[in-house]
């Protein structure tokens, strides 16, 4: 058992089996060691956050939650670091722009992060099918409408926030 | 900077194993054959920012969305 220490999430008690390695780390914000955290179990929205750096934390979600209809086109090598075997099936979070008001919530359709679900290995990748960086959230899908399926990697759950 | 003139079907070798080749003009447009090994990412910069743009963006938000997610 590890630990860290946050300012947003508190003491984070996590496995090394629960680690997020991405090798390149995100476009623009290094950090090689990941972990996904959750405030609420049944709520579509997770938190990446970085081990090397603890202040690094963004808003994640499942594409397809809100956008069903979301299709990634890839060219190989850009999933060369997932180490993908013949039968992989990859699993895409997106970055959240997350308001103070959460109907002008967007997502970061352009540059998904894609996993190996298989050795949680990920990378963030230029979608080849043209998308916005900055898709409104409920453009298709209401807010009780969102399927809240977890992402097929490990996920840690947290204390909710207190109002302040 | 350095500025190198290339005339289509020309080529500029960077280091070892990156090879950009003119493979075309056209008005405005300059069409490039990229061959990179398959670990160093290629990007259209004007993507590139404005993914890097979201992302740290994004980094602020715990404290700007606190109690909500």
């Amino acid at each position: 058992m590890s630990r860290l220490h946050t300012e947003d999430f508190g003491l984070i008690e996590y496995e090394e089996n629960q680690v997020l390695c991405l090798p390149r780390g995100l476009i623009g914000i290094p950090g090689q060691s990941w972990l996904l955290l959750t405030r609420e179990p049944m709520s579509p929205f997770l938190w990446l956050i970085s081990i090397d750096d603890p202040s690094m934390s963004l808003p994640v979600a499942r594409p397809e939650a809100f956008f069903p209809d979301y299709q990634l086109t890839l060219a190989e090598q850009q999933l060369e670091p997932l180490q993908l075997g013949v039968d992989s099936e990859v699993e895409g979070l997106c970055v959240v722009g997350a308001d103070e008001d959460i109907t002008k919530f967007r997502m970061n359709l352009c540059g998904p992060i894609i996993f190996n679900p298989d050795n949680q290995h990920g990378v963030q990748v230029v979608n080849l099918s043209e998308y916005p960086v900055d898709a409104p959230l409920w453009e298709q899908v209401g807010i009780n409408q969102v399927d809240t399926s977890p992402p097929r990697l490990p996920v840690i759950e947290v204390p909710p926030t207190e109002e302040s | 900077m350095l500025v190198i003139q290339r005339r289509p079907e020309e080529q500029i070798r960077i280091g070892d194993d990156i090879v950009i080749r003119v493979l075309g003009i056209s008005g405005n447009n300059v069409k490039l054959g990229i061959n990179a090994p398959r670990a160093i990412p290629v990007h259209r910069e004007e993507v590139y920012e404005s993914i890097q743009q979201q992302n740290r963006a994004a980094q602020h938000s715990p404290k700007r969305v606190k109690g909500l997610l």
